[in-house]
Parts: structure tokens; sequence; C-alpha cells
């Protein structure tokens, strides 16, 4: 895939979306395949190498993935990069970490009281936005969104497409995988269709109706 | 930190100062002005010293969620080595207890690092595999020492072990001396404190036991951070082992099989560690093991039988567990 491209991974629930992104962000070892950012090849199960060369990995579940729910919205924010904020005398630079956090505060629009609120006290779609703001804050290349919209009310889904748009304008390449069909089939330039761990199909935006896509996603076609 | 987390808070320490000053002005009143007494204060202090430093090895490792019950055994296992070393090189003053010191906490992280093993590569229960280390650990102290106390041959540690700090100018003050014990306590709690809190390691330490899967995910390395908690707790156990060699002139493998590895336990759950992981502090396991140290330091002298210090200890332990949970429910609503 591209800069600047939205790839969406259509099927069945269990049909291995999941899995691809995991893969990709070296939370799993994969059977067989590799996965080559700018060319250099990622050293599977690996996702500090993962994350060091710009894949960010927006997890279906929050709370069990993406956050450290009685952990700060800064030690979330901060913690996939925290090296980044590491000075000289190997101590963590929590007034550069503040500052850091505040700003994605401001960029994302997160409603928190401030950076030491616990993620625990915050709403769904908050929390939401502070596992973006984690993965905003590298400057990461490749987006996988797994079920970026699940569970979150519709102000807050609408400023997440919005977002989307906004890291495509920057020149990043996103993955959505998401079992909301209308979500894939209106963000993506191209749809995959996984069906028991394999792609079954590819449409461009323009060929990817909802009755092909499910024909395929379900075995049909 | 909401307005209310603040006034938790602060209201959890208003009640643990209020419950301690109470505490310290009822006994001091009930013994006459003995309890107050500086000599007693250093007295407590340097009885807390074990118990505070085998607690903040295991402060790291509750973080995570895990637990070592090894600890106890582990202070005979470096004991016991540390005097074989002791005994068996040509070197004497600064660089033999250096050097014992050294290899105390080298067969300490040793065996931290084989507690870690299991549980980072199986996923095993680290109270299973740290039980094992417990037994392995007891046995060969008594197979390395023939089962008898190990006695020291040089006299070198005896300053290490027994004597005061700076003592010249404490007796010119007419102050009680500082024992070195309590200033090698109070290093490992600021060296703790810094590294858990400041650190780059601190952090994933509480991350990991708040929520392993997304600290794994963030691309921390969980399997190294744990096999280092475990280490730290092991070396924690060698420095309280090195200690009591030099404190009783001998490595016995008796020593540290007795209360020390629950005390030290109760030491960091009173403190405010949770059993559960993702939350505790080293200070807190120094005041846990401080008001360990107080209540039994306040019942001997107020003549209370020993038998009966331990049913009130416990019920001290269970009192800290239940407020713990009660706060949780609380956070929860």
């Amino acid at each position: 895939m591209r800069a600047g491209e939205i790839v969406g991974l259509a099927g069945l629930i269990g049909a291995g979306r999941t899995e691809i992104l995991r893969a990709i962000a070296g939370a799993d070892v994969p059977d067989r395949g590799e996965v080559r950012i700018d060319d250099r090849r990622l050293r599977p199960g690996d996702i500090a190498g993962a994350i060091a060369a710009g894949v960010a990995f927006i997890t279906e579940d929050r709370k069990a993935q993406g956050l450290v729910l009685g952990m700060s919205v800064r030690e979330n924010v901060s913690l996939a990069h925290l090296a980044d904020f590491v000075d000289r005398d190997l101590l963590i630079d929590v007034a550069r970490e503040r500052n850091a956090a505040m700003r994605m505060i401001a960029e994302l629009q997160i409603r928190t009281p401030s950076t030491e609120q616990l993620v625990r006290n915050l709403s769904g779609g908050t929390q939401q936005k502070v596992v973006l703001a984690k993965w905003l804050l590298g400057n990461a290349g490749v987006f996988l969104f797994d079920e970026p919209t699940r569970g979150i009310d519709i102000g807050a889904k609408t400023e997440i497409y919005k977002l989307m748009l906004e890291l495509l304008a920057r020149g990043a390449a996103i993955v959505i995988a998401s079992s909301d069909l209308p979500e894939v089939l209106g963000m993506a330039h191209r749809v995959l269709v996984v069906r028991e761990g394999r792609i079954a199909a590819e449409f461009v935006r323009d060929d990817a109706t909802p009755e092909k896509v499910v024909a395929v996603a379900t075995g049909a076609a | 930190m909401t307005q209310r987390d603040r006034l938790w808070y602060w209201l959890r320490i208003a009640a643990a100062l209020t419950f301690l000053i109470a505490m310290i002005a009822i006994v001091d009143v009930a013994s006459h002005g003995s309890f107050l007494e500086p000599s007693n204060i250093v007295r407590v202090l340097r009885q807390i010293t074990y118990n505070c430093v085998l607690g903040i090895g295991q402060t790291f490792v509750i973080i995570t969620s895990g637990i070592d019950l090894s600890v106890g055994s582990l202070v005979a296992l470096t004991g016991v080595v540390a005097a074989l070393f002791a005994n068996s090189v040509h070197l004497s003053g600064f660089p033999l207890i250096a050097a014992t010191l050294i290899v105390a906490v080298a067969v300490g992280c040793a065996a931290g690092w084989v507690n870690a093993l299991p549980v980072v590569k199986l996923n095993l229960p680290p109270f299973i595999t740290t039980l094992a280390m417990l037994e392995m650990a007891l046995g060969a102290s008594f197979i390395l020492s023939h089962g008898r106390p190990v006695a020291l041959q040089s006299s070198d540690f005896e300053n290490t072990g027994i004597g005061s700090f700076m003592g010249g100018l404490t007796n010119a003050l007419h102050l009680p001396g500082i024992p070195v014990p309590v200033i090698w306590m109070l290093v490992v709690i600021v060296a703790a404190s810094v590294l858990l809190n400041r650190t780059r390691f601190g952090r994933y330490v509480f991350a990991i036991g708040g929520n392993e899967e997304a600290a794994r995910l963030a691309g921390i390395n969980v399997a190294r951070v744990k096999t280092i908690v475990y280490m730290i707790s092991g070396g924690c156990a060698a420095i309280v082992g090195f200690l009591y060699m030099a404190l009783f002139s001998s490595g016995s493998p008796q020593t540290g099989t007795g209360d020390e590895l629950l005390e030290s336990i109760a030491a960091v759950v009173v403190g405010g560690t949770s059993l559960m992981g993702g939350r505790g502090s080293v200070i807190g396991t120094f005041f846990g093991a401080l008001l360990i140290g107080v209540l039994y330091n306040a019942m001997n002298l107020l003549n209370v039988d020993s038998y009966l210090q331990k049913v009130l200890l416990g019920a001290v332990i269970l009192l800290a567990v239940v407020l713990d949970e009660l706060r949780k429910r609380y956070i929860a609503k």
C-alpha cells in the first residue's frame, strides 16, 4: 500500500482481520509472509521494531489492550515513546512529557480536566482519543485501526474519521479493519475481503458494493 | 487526579498520620516516656531495616502483580555464600567487604533470574516458581553450610553489622549513634524510589502491573522488565543476607527463614501497594515496615504477651487490605 491510501479489511467476524493487523504490528508471529515498510523487512513478532519503523496499531479493545486505566492521560500518551522523554541522566523529563500530553490534548480535543487525570475516569470516546494520542505522538507512518469506532458515540466517531483524513493529508497510510461495512466502504480507497484468514478478493472503492463484499465474505461468490 | 481522588488521597494520609501519632502518644504515655527516647527510636529503625529492604525488593515484584516467596531463603543462602566467600579469600578491610557484598548480590540476582525464567518464558505463576526457589535456596544453604552457621574469620564486618554512622559526632552531641544498617536502608530507599518513580524502567513496571497486554503492544519488553524485577528482589534479599551476616558475624542457613517473608509482604501491603498490581510505592513500604516495627516495639514496651502480638499484627494486616478494598470499590463507583 502507498502513503495517502486507506485500505479497508472487510469480512465476517472471526475471518482473520484482527490477526492480519496483529501480524503486521508484530503482536503475533505469522505462519508465513512478511511485512515490509519502505522496503525494510520487519522482524516477525517484534512490536518495538514495528513501532520504530512507524507502525501504529490501534487495537479494538481499548480497555484490555490500548490503555493502562490506572495511569494518567500523560503516562498513557507517552507509553509507547517513553525513550523520547528520557534526558541525559536517564530520568524521565516529566515537564517535557506533560507538554507533549498537553499538545495532544489540544490537537485531538481530548475532554480531560488535566494531563494527570486517570484514564479510568474518562468516557469511552475520550479514552479512544487517548489511545490515538499515544500513537500520534510518534509520527507513525502506517496506522492500523481495528474496529476504530466500536462502542463510541456518533460525535466522537465523526472526529475520528476527520482525524484519519488529516493523517492521510500528512502522508500516512491507513488500514481499517471493521465489521461495520458502511464504515469500510465509506472510508477505504481499496477494500480487501478477508475469509478464513486469507484475502479472498480485492475491490477498488467504486467497485465495492455491499452485495459483492458480503458475497465474497460469506463464500457465496 | 480528580478532586475526589485528591480528597481521598489526603484523607488517607491524614488517617494514617493520625493513627500513627495517636498510637505513639498512647504508647509513650503508657510506657512512661520510654517510647520516644532517642535510643528507642533508633532501635525501631534498626529493627525494621531488614524487613524494609526485603519489602522494597518485593514492592517491585508486587507492582507487576507478581510475588516473590523465595526472599527469606535467599537471605539464608546469600548469607552463607557471603560468609564462605569472605573466609576463603585473602582480602581485608574495604576490598573484602565490597567483594563479599558483590558476591552476595550476584547470587541473589542470579536466583531472581531463575525465578523469572519460567514466569516469562512459560507464563507460569510466580507463586509456584518462587515457592520452588524457596525450597531450593533453603536446601542449598544447608548443604553449603553443613547445617551449621558459618562463622566469619575476619572481624572487618563488625562496623557494617553493628557500628554507628559518624559515631564520633553523635557521641559528642550525646545522641544515640545511627546504626550503619539504617544508613544502608536509607540508601536503598532513595535508590529504589528514583528507579521506580523517575526512570523508564519504573514506569514500565507500573504499566505491566496495570495492563500487561497494553504494555506489550506499546513495545515494552515485558519479559525483560519482569526478569529485572525478580533480580531486584533477589538483590535486596542478598543485601539483607549480607547485613545479617555482618550483624551475627556468621552466615546461618536459618537466618531469614522465619517470619521475614510474610512480614516483608505485610510491609508492602500495609504500605498501600496493591497485590493486584499497578499501584504502589517504595516510601509506602518503608512506612508499612515502620508501622509494623512501631507496633511490635510498643507491644514489647507495654509487655504484651508475645503470642497476642502475633494476633494483633495479623489484625493490622487484615485491616490494611480491607481498607484497600474499600478504596477500590469507592473508585469503581
